[in-house]
């Protein structure tokens, strides 16, 4: 049988299938908090606002990499500090070596020496992080922005083989009687082989001490570029979600009442004084 | 390739940390290497600087005189959140500037903030006459 409706009963349930429609709009964007979900509500909002999303996410993975790159140049750093206290170990037996007056006595400080120089090499050779052992000779790139095109480059070092130029472990051997054994017979040659490492090991440190800075400038760079690119992230985001609530009078309105609320705000202020330390206080 | 700068009589322009300013004759000049250059008429202060867009050219102009991202995050992104959260719409424009800041072309950033006072402009400017 057919059903017969009117036209002001077809009117009425046009109006409820629209009605649900709604409701069902409504709640996808209660849901999601958007007010645009989809590229038929308003697709130029909507694209502009994937757009924003996927740049976002393209710098969060850019953001990992440069936490990798921080952790890399951190264990070097690490490794570092440990090579120095080992150097000043080195030092420290140089000078007992000195002083010392029997070859016996010199043979045994010769091979502490050795041992430690082992240990230093070793400890270079585990400073890696990720897979990066800045000073086992793996440069590290870290890329900066989405496309790639922008990358610091941190050069290793390599120390894992050659101990921050302590290359050759020193001779000791208690009878040889020349100027490169520690244990040499005559005094003297003893004496001239031990000031050699001395000098060595003085190197050594302050070759660290310099390599620790460069890489403390490159660790302060790819960190500041890390905070800026977390900001950069945060703004992107927000930004995407509230363009899809965009509307071009409620963001007139919004700029005015910003501006009269900047005028007082703590941020004009600070503006104002670091306009005032630079260059641009003679444009007053 | 240097760069072929043109000064009025009078007229100042900043080139690095200096102030440069011109005699009484027009005069032309060049410049070779790297140093921030600003001619007076791209340079905002602190009283010029009177709107949100030109706030965050004042930041950007700051970052590019000193050649460092790091002094001023904690002025220039608090005013580019302030701006966004007014209007969102000017998103795109911000994420061009915010890429050149981060590959270190703040004179890029500089010319691209322009884009930012534009925006701001047409939008106020609807404003009043709405």
């Amino acid at each position: 049988m057919d059903i017969t409706l009117s036209s002001a009963v077809r009117g009425n349930v046009l109006t409820l299938q629209m009605i649900a429609d709604q409701q069902s709009t409504i709640q996808q964007r209660l849901s999601t908090g958007k007010r645009v979900n989809s590229a038929l509500d308003d697709p130029r909002n909507f694209f502009q606002s994937a757009a924003l999303n996927n740049r976002a996410s393209d710098l969060s993975r850019r953001l990992d990499g440069m936490g990798l790159g921080i952790k890399t140049i951190e264990a070097a750093d690490k490794g570092m500090k440990g090579m120095t206290k080992i150097l000043e170990a080195m030092a420290a037996i140089t000078k007992e070596a000195a002083d010392a007056t029997t070859p016996a006595a010199r043979e045994t400080l010769g091979t502490q020496f050795n041992a430690l120089r082992t240990q230093l090499m070793n400890l270079a050779a585990d400073s890696g992080f990720n897979g990066i052992n800045l000073l086992g000779g793996d440069n590290l790139t870290v890329v900066f922005n989405e496309t790639g095109t922008n990358t610091q480059t941190v050069n290793a070092v390599s120390y894992a083989t050659d101990a921050a130029g302590i290359a050759v472990a020193v001779a000791s051997a208690a009878g040889a009687d020349d100027n490169t054994n520690w244990a040499a017979a005559t005094a003297t040659n003893g004496d001239t082989a031990i000031a050699a490492s001395a000098t060595l090991v003085n190197t050594a440190i302050s070759n660290l001490r310099t390599q620790a800075a460069t890489f403390g400038t490159s660790l302060t760079t790819i960190r500041i570029r890390e905070e800026f690119t977390k900001e950069m992230i945060n703004t992107l985001k927000g930004g995407a979600d509230g363009l899809v609530l965009a509307d071009q009078n409620e963001e007139a309105a919004n700029l005015l009442a910003l501006n009269t609320r900047q005028q007082l705000s703590q941020q004009a202020l600070s503006l104002a004084s670091q306009a005032e330390q630079s260059i641009l206080r003679l444009f007053g | 390739m240097p760069l072929r700068v043109e000064l009025k009589p009078g007229e100042r322009v900043i080139i690095g940390t200096a102030v440069i300013r011109n005699g009484d004759a027009r005069t032309r000049f060049f410049i070779e290497g790297e140093a921030p250059i600003l001619r007076e008429k791209d340079i905002l202060n602190v009283d010029t600087a009177d709107t949100p867009a030109k706030r965050i050219y004042l930041a950007v102009q700051l970052m590019y005189l000193n050649g460092d991202l790091s002094g001023h995050n904690e002025t220039y992104f608090p005013l580019v959140k302030d701006f966004l959260g007014a209007a969102p719409s000017a998103t795109p424009i911000v994420a061009d500037v915010n890429n050149h800041l981060l590959t270190g072309d703040f004179y890029k950033a500089l010319k691209e903030v322009k884009k930012l006072i534009a925006f701001e402009e047409e939008a106020l400017s609807n404003a009043t006459r709405g």
